[in-house]
């Protein structure tokens, strides 16, 4: 651990296997603290797998998940986990401002309501997302997109260190999508970003590596992406779309010490 | 009406049933809301009639071994407990059997019942009162355990409101931030089956389930948070089983299935009301959408 940056995240030598099958092998990965990476792969590559055992919601088969050096169990208040937007009962009666709050649990007293520090920090977290103006608004009523900033919020509001995404922008249309890219953006400048997309499109700029699984897991650094990769990793030729967002280059092929500012 | 504020006044068996229904919907208001917007009425109807296990239990013993202590709400307490441990447990560990579970706890809960209370002596005519409930039989000593459990459901499930709300929301998320959620999910299973022994003294162990959900279900029409939710379904939970007694009284009629009937009509309206309502406003959209694309 010579590195001038934390390792946020590493995982050595994992195996995940679920009713005997093996879903992840031989997986090492090394995250750093303020890096942006995105997790790519087809449907049942294990991407979301991989994502549960950082977060401490399965239990690696053999090897090891460590979150700045400790257990995923006992950092989890550390990370900030956003589901995908559609998993959610669109019956359920609760306000945006009530979704945000959740986020606090871990970090309130036990019994009774919210009090002021935890309902100012849910106030400033939705503020980060740009929608302060929807926070009496049922989450119900909210499009997609804005759900999506919600969870994002909610995830923000414990005040974590790293900022664990599961497909944020499936069903996503190109503009909120680019609108995406850029709140991302600007997170990842004080926080560790980590997107899982089965979308290979959705690699912004602003990403510092690819991890592709399928199985086990390859590093890329984004510069060397080319579709001899890609139709390795999905067993077919795609084409290659290029994604040209409004944001600085920041990514490359560099992977190492974080450039940003601390 | 008049009729029934006069033994009101008169009569304390009258005062017991009007208390025990005012207390139950408190319970009912606030569970009932967990249970309608979590979506396990079905895994209450379940426990709900376990319920006649413990009942015919306690009385067999009672009258067997001369225990005049125990009554049989002290049996319905311990097997809806039961039956939402085990309940939860499926449901924790193995997920993809719930249904069957609930089902087998459902009738063998029964069955259970019905044993026990064939081979009580004396007890058979009984029998119809627990299903179908008789709020006239409440004593005023079973009012202050329907006190005590009532206090302790509310103020739990008050208490961990944002914790049980997380968890019924988002499972897993609330796991993300360090909660339980296997255990909160027992505790409200817990919650839940104590609801249902409540309920059972009002309206009998067959209809208990649409007293449970009917009032949150028809709250949910008119609000959009779930703690709003739970105060509409006490008021409306109270102004059914208050209304219900009431109109039963003077004609004669079985309490618990007026109150029942009641409530069944009610939901039915707020729910045309609701349809016709939101097509209404669908309408109304449709006519600006156009009257925006006409041409000048």
């Amino acid at each position: 651990m010579t590195d001038q940056a934390p390792v946020a995240i590493e995982i050595t030598n994992l195996q995940f296997a679920y009713d005997g099958n093996v879903v992840l092998r031989d997986v090492n990965l090394r995250i750093n603290a303020r890096e942006m990476v995105s997790i790519v792969g087809p449907n049942g590559g294990g991407k979301t797998t991989l994502l549960k055992l950082m977060l401490g919601l399965l239990e690696p088969t053999a090897g090891e998940v460590r979150i700045f050096g400790q257990a995923p169990a006992d950092v989890r208040t550390m990370m900030g986990y956003v589901p995908q937007h559609a998993n959610f009962d669109p019956k359920f009666p609760i306000t945006v401002r009530d979704v945000v709050l959740m986020g606090r649990l871990g970090r309130c007293r036990l019994l009774g309501p919210f009090g002021r520090e935890d309902r100012a920090r849910a106030a400033e977290a939705l503020a980060t997302v740009g929608l302060e103006d929807l926070s009496n608004r049922g989450f119900a009523e909210l499009s997609g997109g804005q759900r999506q900033r919600v969870l994002i919020a909610r995830a923000l509001a414990a005040g974590p260190e790293i900022l664990l995404l599961d497909e944020p922008t499936s069903s996503l249309d190109a503009a909120v999508e680019n609108q995406f890219h850029e709140l991302l953006d600007r997170l990842s400048r004080i926080l560790t970003v980590v997107l899982v997309s089965h979308d290979i499109a959705f690699v912004s700029c602003g990403v510092g590596k690819v991890v592709c699984v399928r199985g086990t897991v390859a590093v890329h650094p984004t510069a060397e992406l080319s579709g001899e990769l890609i139709s390795d990793l999905y067993g077919r030729d795609l084409k290659l779309i290029r994604h040209d967002h409004d944001c600085q280059h920041r990514g490359g092929t560099e992977v190492g010490p974080s450039e940003h500012p601390q | 009406m008049t009729e029934f504020i006069d033994a009101l006044g008169r009569s304390s068996l009258m005062q017991n049933a009007l208390l025990a229904g005012l207390l139950a919907s408190i319970a009912c208001g606030v569970v009932g809301s967990y249970v309608v917007v979590r979506r396990i009425t079905y895994l209450a109807g379940g426990i709900a009639h376990s319920v006649l296990g413990g009942m015919g239990a306690a009385m067999y013993l009672r009258s067997v071994y001369d225990w005049q202590w125990l009554s049989p709400l002290h049996g319905a307490i311990v097997a809806a407990l039961a039956a939402a441990a085990l309940v939860g447990v499926v449901s924790l560990k193995y997920k993809q059997r719930e249904d069957t579970t609930i089902s087998a706890i459902w009738a063998v809960g029964m069955a259970v019942g019905v044993l026990f209370i064939s081979r009580t002596p004396g007890y058979q005519q009984d029998l119809m009162s627990y299903l179908f409930g008789n709020i006239l039989m409440v004593a005023r000593g079973h009012l202050w355990l329907i006190l005590a459990l009532d206090a302790l459901v509310v103020v739990v499930s008050l208490a961990l409101y944002k914790h049980i709300q997380a968890v019924c929301f988002d499972e897993e998320f609330a796991v993300t931030r360090g909660v339980s959620s296997g255990a909160f999910y027992m505790l409200l299973l817990c919650l839940t089956a104590l609801t249902v022994v409540l309920l059972v003294t009002v309206v009998g162990i067959v209809m208990v389930i649409a007293l449970l959900a009917l009032p949150a279900a028809i709250a949910a029409n008119f609000a959009r948070r779930l703690w709003t939710i739970m105060l509409l379904a006490v008021l409306i939970s109270m102004t059914m089983t208050t209304a219900g007694l009431a109109i039963s009284y003077g004609p004669d009629l079985p309490s618990g299935a007026t109150i029942i009937v009641l409530t069944g009509g009610v939901y039915i309206v707020t729910m045309v009301w609701s349809a016709w309502r939101k097509r209404l406003h669908a309408k109304k959209r449709l006519a600006l959408v156009a009257q925006a694309a006409a041409p000048d």
